[in-house]
């Protein structure tokens, strides 16, 4: 069976002859391949440990070697949580290294880089610290908005990943920002794409579109025109907080608390409540410009909200 | 075995396993350079117990190529374009030749990955099925078994092509 196999491969083979193509290789080229192996070859044994004392001496020193390297990864691996950016609202950051240039602005206002290759502009940032977890950096956002985008490749880091309270991000490489609270995460992506884990549903969120963790399971469309007044108006350190008259203007995206409410004027907004005070109410009002925490005097508002 | 007799072996194989880097490399730069990484490899790991040295050799050059191929994650083919072709053929065949042969060996990656390097194995190495059960280190039987399919593949979609081809020769 074996051989009439082979006969019929052989054959097949025959067929092929025309499209067979001779292996060549000329003499010049030979020699001067050869040159080059045994450069290499001599190289390579010039390097190689001696037998005797220095066969014996470079055992030792392979053995500590490997045994510095043992406790060098060891080293790395308790080392948990290496933290190299810290920034709380209405503090200096601190505890930075990695060649960190993060610096913050009046008020609540962050810009810099982060380990060369990120950049980042934030805004209404109530906390951020940045770590090194398992050679992965970590970024943990408690509340605030961030544009972030991630120049190359060359990192010092395998992968970057970003907690809030109420969802993970993995970022490939990409610019996007993020909008986030206690309740909620709001990310909308301006170049590449991310990855985003909420419990045990993952999703990539594609250039031009948004996603929250209030409504897993949706991607958005985003308009172009919004994102990319949105991104350069966060950059350019606009002032996130909107007043009232102009809050009209925005549409209301949440598929949270989804509100409308009446103001002085008789005018209505739309948007999300998202936290309740005795005199204020905390409203997000969408991912159109300026997408923040606004905070209205409830006594400015006449009839309060309806749902 | 001494330098002297691995210099033998590169007269001998030198052409054909740099053919083969080329084919999977399609870089000839690359090629060169894993051309000369077997043969430093043979000189520094030779051993006077190793039959069948034409095998040994391709399968240190499979395993360098796999080992690039894993850093670069991909495995093309060198197009006939960048290619220097055997003499034997007149222009005007050339071309006939050249895009045939293109077509053969992406159909065949398109279906296995390893159906392209045991394609030019066999056919321009002129490697027998032992001898390249051994390079890419399976058994005879599954090369057999591949070079089954390769047939059944090529018979698919070019036997036309293949046909006319050798009428031309004829």
């Amino acid at each position: 069976m074996k051989d009439n196999e082979e006969k019929l491969n052989d054959e097949f083979v025959k067929q092929l002859s025309n499209i067979k193509e001779a292996p060549h290789l000329s003499e010049e080229k030979k020699k001067e391949l050869w040159q080059k192996i045994l450069i290499r070859s001599e190289k390579e044994a010039a390097i190689k440990p001696n037998k005797g004392y220095y066969n014996y001496m470079a055992k030792a020193a392979s053995v500590i070697a490997v045994i510095s390297a043992a406790f060098f990864i060891f080293n790395e691996i308790t080392k948990e949580k290496e933290i190299i950016l810290t920034y709380k609202q209405n503090e200096t950051i601190k505890n930075i290294n990695l060649n960190n240039t993060a610096y913050s602005t009046n008020d609540s206002f962050i810009e810099g880089t982060i380990d060369k290759n990120i950049s980042i502009w934030s805004g209404n940032m109530q906390e951020l610290k940045a770590s090194i977890e398992n050679k992965n950096l970590v970024l943990n956002i408690k509340s605030g908005i961030l544009v972030l985008k991630k120049n190359s490749k060359n990192n010092n880091y395998n992968h970057l990943q970003i907690k809030t309270p109420t969802a993970q991000i993995f970022v490939k490489g990409t610019e996007f920002l993020l909008d986030v609270s206690e309740e909620n995460t709001l990310v909308a992506v301006k170049e590449g794409e991310i990855k985003i884990k909420k419990d045990t549903i993952e999703k990539d969120v594609k250039q031009g579109t948004f996603w929250q963790s209030s409504d897993v399971q949706t991607i958005q469309e985003a308009d172009n025109n919004e994102l990319e007044n949105l991104f350069s108006g966060i950059k350019n350190k606009k002032d996130l907080k909107p007043d009232i008259e102009t809050l009209k203007e925005f549409k209301a995206r949440w598929m949270g608390k989804k509100v409308t409410i009446k103001l002085n004027n008789g005018k209505n907004i739309f948007g999300s409540i998202i936290k309740e005070e005795k005199t204020k109410i905390v409203i997000k009002s969408g991912i159109a410009k300026p997408l923040s925490i606004d905070i209205v005097d409830i006594q400015s508002i006449n009839e309060g909200f309806v749902q | 075995m001494n330098l002297p007799e691995i210099e033998k072996l590169f007269i001998e194989y030198a052409a054909g396993i740099r053919h083969l880097l080329l084919k999977m490399t399609k870089s000839e730069d690359t090629a060169d350079d894993l051309l000369q990484e077997v043969f430093v490899q043979a000189i520094k790991y030779h051993n006077s117990d190793v039959e069948k040295k034409k095998a040994w050799l391709y399968s240190i050059a499979y395993n360098l190529f796999k080992k690039h191929y894993n850093t670069i994650k991909k495995l093309q083919l060198v197009s006939s374009e960048s290619y220097d072709l055997p003499d034997k053929k007149n222009a005007c065949n050339e071309i006939d030749f050249q895009e045939i042969k293109k077509e053969i060996i992406k159909k065949l990656e398109e279906k296995n990955e390893a159906y392209g390097p045991i394609f030019i194995l066999r056919l321009d190495n002129e490697l027998t099925y032992e001898e390249i059960a051994r390079v890419i280190g399976v058994s005879k039987r599954t090369v057999l078994r591949y070079f089954e399919n390769i047939r059944k593949i090529i018979y698919k979609n070019f036997k036309n092509d293949i046909t006319e081809l050798n009428n031309w020769h004829q």
